[in-house]
């Protein structure tokens, strides 16, 4: 018999059996529905987690500290990755260093990471926050190229200023062009106004630092050697221009290496700050501006992360790359899929009970048209195909439209979850992931669990004895 | 020029279970030339039905050997089974054995279907099998809807559609009122002029007397009587 004529019979065994055939297939539709939308789920958590990390190049970037610490170890309790923190450093962390770092081939950026806490004042509203800086090049680079308002700074000398949405809020501002009318009733009672965000670019803002007051340490010099820790302390003040504005941060979108302030890196000199830890290296002319805590490297591609992380710790840096921590986040989303998946599977095991049960009943009901069927030349391999092929256009019609059901459902709960989250302010997030892999998946899954299913029926239908079956009732 | 097509040798069918042995076929010898009309006779439960089904190749005997066109039956895997029942035999049954939901046309591809037949050919072969069964305009309907008699002639074109040598009707005129059955007979009769070998069970030895020409009779599962006239 030709595969194409066992199909057609199939087809026309399930259809003259409409209703059982329907109740059976929608077994197998719930079945790979539950499947699909679980991984699903699964698949596009992991795809919003991705994405963060690519928005954010965290696959390109590379933290290099001064020494080589193992995290691992010292969450073990190994004293050694300890002591290698306190032992005195070998290699400094300083501008030779960074040079040494540009030029290794396929970096494209080296620049340090400069983090200190600052004062900010705007149109005569103060908070405090940490002021970072960065290159005028990370322009070119998400999320720093596309900028809700405003735009990045061009050069590393100029006096701007890009200011994050939780600074502002710090400040009780809300970006908001509505005006008053933009702002619920709950903000308002506390205090929080709108500003449109047109009129915070080009807007001066005042960073204001602390620094020693060293006219007063030198007229008591003594008294401050003796308790380093209290210092008199004077405010200095320099004017930056706001140049743009960040863009909103939440759990999904987060900017783990920088602040939500930020000055071009060539303007950290002008900012007078404390550049010593004591009196004592004041004294000893000892400033840190010598080495950085920690370089910020940016490589072309992933493909460079490893070697370039080989060169930097063979000149005895530590280095923190982000892609290693994906393996074992991949790690994790593999065993989440595992758990989702197996509560799908439940669903299809019993839809694959239903499959034999049905099949069962049909071959007894069958009997005497499988008795014929062989009366007439059918063998039991061809028997057993028509069984299997029914038991297969069962899961291929439970595959189809199980994968509709999962579409539908995740659709739905998507747009339910996102309703809440704007109410939450949380920006719309896809939370379901239908790749193709995962279409043609469920498909083959759902055909090859039914002939799973089909083939102990099959078995039972190329074993009637057709004399029995034929004999006259 | 005898030509021998079923040749039975010492051939027994029993039944066991845990207390009992029935025997079905005991020891039967005799062979069937080509295009020999032979009647099967005997009571009820002398072992006719279970002859026809192991010539038919729906059932394997016990021991004994049993040759069908020169192939032992006995030594033949389900799937050589399957061909002889497909090309070298025909059966027709008391019941006629039609599947119910499909139609007269179908019934007869169907046949064809297990030989791999494309289905433009299949289609061809079961109208004109059909046809020559005089049922020309009743293909596209259903089994309940003919009459018995037009429901044996389906099922006489479903067991020639293959073209095989011989034709194994188990009682198919018990079903039907006696001129209907006498057209069912002169239909066979016509068909074995024309080459085809018959082996018929029926419990009216009278009635088969004109078209057939031999007698096995059965008794208890053994053959007691094989008489040929010399004049069919
Ligand atoms: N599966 C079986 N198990 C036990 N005994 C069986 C089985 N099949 C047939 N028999 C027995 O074998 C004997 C022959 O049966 P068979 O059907 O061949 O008789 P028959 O001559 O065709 O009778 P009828 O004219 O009533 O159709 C009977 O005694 C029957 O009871
Ligand atoms: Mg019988």
């Amino acid at each position: 018999m030709r595969a194409f004529d066992a199909v057609a019979l199939g087809l026309d065994n399930l259809r003259r059996t409409r209703l059982r055939t329907f109740l059976t297939t929608l077994g197998v539709v719930i079945g790979i529905g539950a499947l699909v939308s679980m991984v699903s789920f699964g698949t596009g958590m992991q795809k919003n987690v991705s994405r963060v990390f690519y928005e954010n190049d965290l696959f390109t970037s590379l933290i290099v500290t001064p020494r080589k610490i193992d995290p691992n170890a010292m969450m073990s309790g190994d004293l050694s990755a300890l002591e290698q923190v306190v032992a005195p450093k070998e290699a400094a962390l300083d501008d030779s260093a960074l040079f040494q770092f540009r030029a290794l081939p396929g970096v494209m950026m080296a620049y340090p990471q400069i983090q200190f806490p600052v004062k900010i004042r705007i149109l005569g509203h103060e908070t405090e926050n940490q002021l970072g800086a960065l290159p005028a090049r990370m322009g070119e680079f998400p999320p720093y190229n596309e900028l809700p308002h405003g735009s990045f700074f061009s050069g590393d000398g100029d006096s701007c200023l890009l200011i994050g949405q939780s600074v502002l809020k710090k400040m009780k501002w809300i970006l908001r062009s509505g005006g008053f009318k933009a702002i619920s009733l709950e903000d308002s009672l506390r205090g929080v106004r709108s500003i449109p965000p047109d009129s915070l670019i080009g807007q001066d803002a005042e960073i204001i630092t602390s620094v020693m007051d060293v006219s007063s340490i030198l007229k008591n010099p003594w008294q401050y050697m003796a308790s380093p820790g209290r210092m008199p302390t004077a405010e200095r003040s320099i004017r930056f221009r706001i140049s743009g504005i960040l863009q909103k941060t939440d759990d999904f979108h987060g900017r783990p290496f920088s602040s939500e302030l930020i000055i071009p890196l060539g303007m950290v000199r002008h900012i007078p700050r404390f550049g010593f830890n004591n009196v004592w290296d004041l004294l000893g002319n000892k400033t840190s501006d010598e080495s950085y805590g920690s370089i910020y490297v940016r490589v072309h591609g992933f493909e460079d992360v490893a070697p370039v992380k080989q060169a930097v710790e063979s000149m005895g840096f530590g280095v923190f790359a982000i892609s290693d921590q994906l393996q074992e986040i991949r790690k994790g989303f593999l065993i989440l899929d595992t758990a989702l998946g197996a509560v799908g599977a439940i669903a299809l095991i019993v839809a694959a009970l239903g499959i034999i049960n049905t099949m069962i009943m049909s071959i007894l009901e069958r009997t005497r048209e499988i008795g014929i069927m062989k009366s007439v030349g059918g063998s039991e391999a061809e028997i057993r195909l028509i069984f299997l092929t029914e038991a297969g256009v069962i899961g291929l019609l439970g595959g189809v439209f199980g994968i509709l059901l999962g579409w539908i459902v995740t659709r739905i709960a998507n747009a339910v979850a996102n309703f809440y989250f704007a109410k939450e302010g949380i920006e719309h997030v896809e939370m379901f992931y239908m790749p193709l892999w995962l279409i043609c998946g469920a498909v083959a899954f759902a055909i090859a669990v039914s002939v799973l299913a089909g083939l102990y029926p099959a078995a039972r239908a190329a074993a009637v004895n057709p004399v029995e079956a034929l004999r006259h009732e | 020029m005898e030509n021998s097509i079923i040749e039975c040798d010492h051939l027994n069918r029993f039944y066991e279970n845990r207390y009992a042995r029935v025997t079905a076929v005991h020891e039967l010898c005799f062979s069937v030339n080509q295009g020999e009309f032979v009647a099967v006779v005997g009571r009820s439960g002398s072992g006719k039905s279970t002859l026809l089904n192991l010539i038919g190749g729906l059932d394997s005997p016990s021991s004994g050997s049993i040759r069908v066109l020169g192939k032992e039956l006995g030594k033949m895997k389900s799937q050589e089974l399957a061909r002889h029942r497909r090309h070298a035999v025909g059966m027709i049954f008391q019941s006629f054995n039609l599947i119910p939901s499909r139609t007269a046309l179908e019934n007869v591809e169907l046949a064809l279907l297990f030989g791999g037949t494309p289905k433009g050919e299949r289609r061809k072969l079961a109208a004109s099998a059909l046809d020559s069964m005089g049922l020309k305009d009743r293909m596209r309907h259903r089994p309940g809807e003919l009459s018995g008699g037009e429901q044996q002639r389906v099922a006489i074109a479903r067991a020639l559609v293959n073209k095989p040598a011989i034709l194994l009707a188990d009682e198919p005129t018990g079903n039907l009122d006696s001129v209907t059955a006498e057209k069912i007979l002169d239909l066979l009769a016509g068909l074995n002029r024309q080459g085809l070998t018959v082996l018929m069970v029926t419990h009216d030895a009278d009635s088969v007397k004109k078209v057939s020409g031999r007698t096995l009779r059965l008794l208890d599962g053994r053959l007691v009587e094989d008489t040929r006239r010399s004049q069919a």
